[in-house]
């Protein structure tokens, strides 16, 4: 039986995790999912959850386009989980976001 | 050489004085009023919702926008389960007439985070972030870009738009503008007196601030106005706005001749109301509406403040008329049945 790709992969409690990409798409156009998964697995290997998604190739208006779902991100790197270098390199570029991100989370849970 | 001196002086206080004067002269003629407060005011919303004049057959009447229609289902009720289900039609009925809002163009500039010189050069090509965390409306969302030369920025409204489009699509909602809003196309489509399809369309496609929403709600209104086609847009979400354009526009004159002709003189007392509070300037601001005095009122604003003054006294004199025989025919029923 098939896991979706967003994620349903086994939890183990004492193994390293990493969050990294996950190439989608096909050949000549590549597509990255953002996951976190157990450290030892091959990257093809069943995802923990998915954190996001990364367009690798640039689109007309001169852009790539990265989704990052923070809150989890936050969730996870708290948890202790490593970042793969090219993950790294891109919550490196949105790390402002980062922190701003906290603060939103913290008006939105003001708010409900 | 003192003079030479003084004379320097002068000139130095002149011109920076000057330049203050010219400052806030330019100041006060780019900076332009903002709708948004005078709109949801309630009693503004109040006579807006009065000049909407709810007509439930309209409201829920079948559009043809590609929806499968669903087959009608009959019931027997009894009367106290007939009102309850009346009512809870009203409600809905005010759920679906809310009105988009009116608000100022936006302007701004997309708000710099941080200037990071050392990323400079990082890549060729910009890199757009956008948080997908769950709860967030598009609004709230935060989307940010990091720029070839190293800054963090937050998206412009475009980015936004293309980004929310592109992660959370809503259906009818396009990436890219439909056509239809390009001026040649929007001018046949309004020719042949599509507003409403228009009007709806704009809202599920752009925000309330977006510049070319209010062009092309604006050109819309305008056609509306110009055919004097009320009723198209009468007991939709988008009359208030309407109205409320025309008021800003202070261009309320043939809405108010349509009303007088038809007899509706609470809707043009409302709708001269509405005048007054958009434009506190106005002339005939002092005057105040007592109830029964309908026609006075209407000749305040006709006297002082109407464009087209003539025909709209001739219609609001025909009206007096009309009042008059229906009350004197009113009397001679009532004396033929022996009340005197």
């Amino acid at each position: 039986m098939p896991f979706p790709a967003s994620g349903g992969g086994a939890y183990m409690r004492f193994t390293p995790k990493i969050i990294r990409f996950q190439r989608h798409g096909c050949t000549n156009r590549p597509f990255f999912h953002i996951v976190v998964m157990e450290k030892r697995f091959e990257q093809h290997s069943q995802v923990i959850e998915q954190l996001g998604t990364y367009d690798h190739l640039t689109n007309q208006h001169n852009e790539r386009l990265v989704a990052l779902n923070f809150e989890r991100i936050r969730y996870w790197l708290g948890r202790g989980a490593l970042t793969s270098d090219p993950v790294a390199e891109l919550l490196g570029k949105a790390l402002e976001m980062l922190l701003f991100g906290a603060l939103s989370v913290i008006s939105k849970q003001d708010k409900f | 050489m003192l003079c030479r001196s003084c004379n320097v002086l002068f000139r130095v206080q002149c011109t920076s004085k000057l330049n203050i004067m010219r400052s806030t002269a330019k100041q006060s003629a780019t900076e332009e009023r903002d709708p948004a407060p005078i709109f949801f005011n309630s009693n503004v919303q109040q006579l807006l919702k009065k000049l909407t004049r709810v007509d439930l057959n309209k409201v829920f009447r079948t559009k043809n926008y590609g929806v499968p229609l669903r087959a009608p289902e009959y019931k027997f009720l009894t009367t106290e389960e007939l009102d309850e289900a009346m009512k809870n039609a009203e409600k809905k009925a005010e759920r679906k007439l809310q009105m988009p809002p009116v608000v100022k163009v936006r302007t701004e500039e997309p708000e710099v985070l941080s200037y990071d010189c050392e990323l400079q050069d990082h890549s060729e090509t910009k890199f757009v972030f956008t948080d997908i965390s769950f709860g967030f409306s598009d609004r709230e969302r935060m989307i940010v870009v990091r720029d070839v030369n190293g800054t963090l920025r937050k998206a412009t409204p475009d980015e936004r738009h293309r980004m929310n489009e592109t992660y959370f699509p809503r259906s009818g909602r396009k990436l890219r503008m439909p056509h239809m809003f390009e001026k040649e196309y929007l001018k046949r489509l309004l020719d042949q007196g599509n507003y409403e399809f228009v009007l709806d369309r704009a809202c599920l496609q752009f925000e309330p601030d977006d510049p070319t929403y209010q062009d092309v709600t604006a050109t819309t209104y305008e056609a509306v106005e110009r055919a004097q086609h009320y009723n198209s847009l009468r007991s939709t979400r988008h009359f208030g706005p309407f109205a409320f354009h025309l008021a800003w526009n202070k261009s309320i004159d043939s809405l108010l001749l349509d009303l007088i002709e038809t007899d509706r003189l609470d809707e043009a007392v409302s709708l001269i109301q509405l005048y007054h509070i958009v434009n506190p300037e106005a002339k005939s601001v002092s005057s105040h509406f007592e109830p029964g005095l309908e026609h006075s009122f209407i000749q305040a604003y006709v006297e002082s403040d109407s464009k087209k003054r003539s025909v709209l006294e001739l219609a609001l004199q025909a009206n007096v008329e009309l009042h008059k025989q229906r009350a004197e025919v009113e009397a001679g029923v009532r004396r033929a049945h022996g009340h005197t």
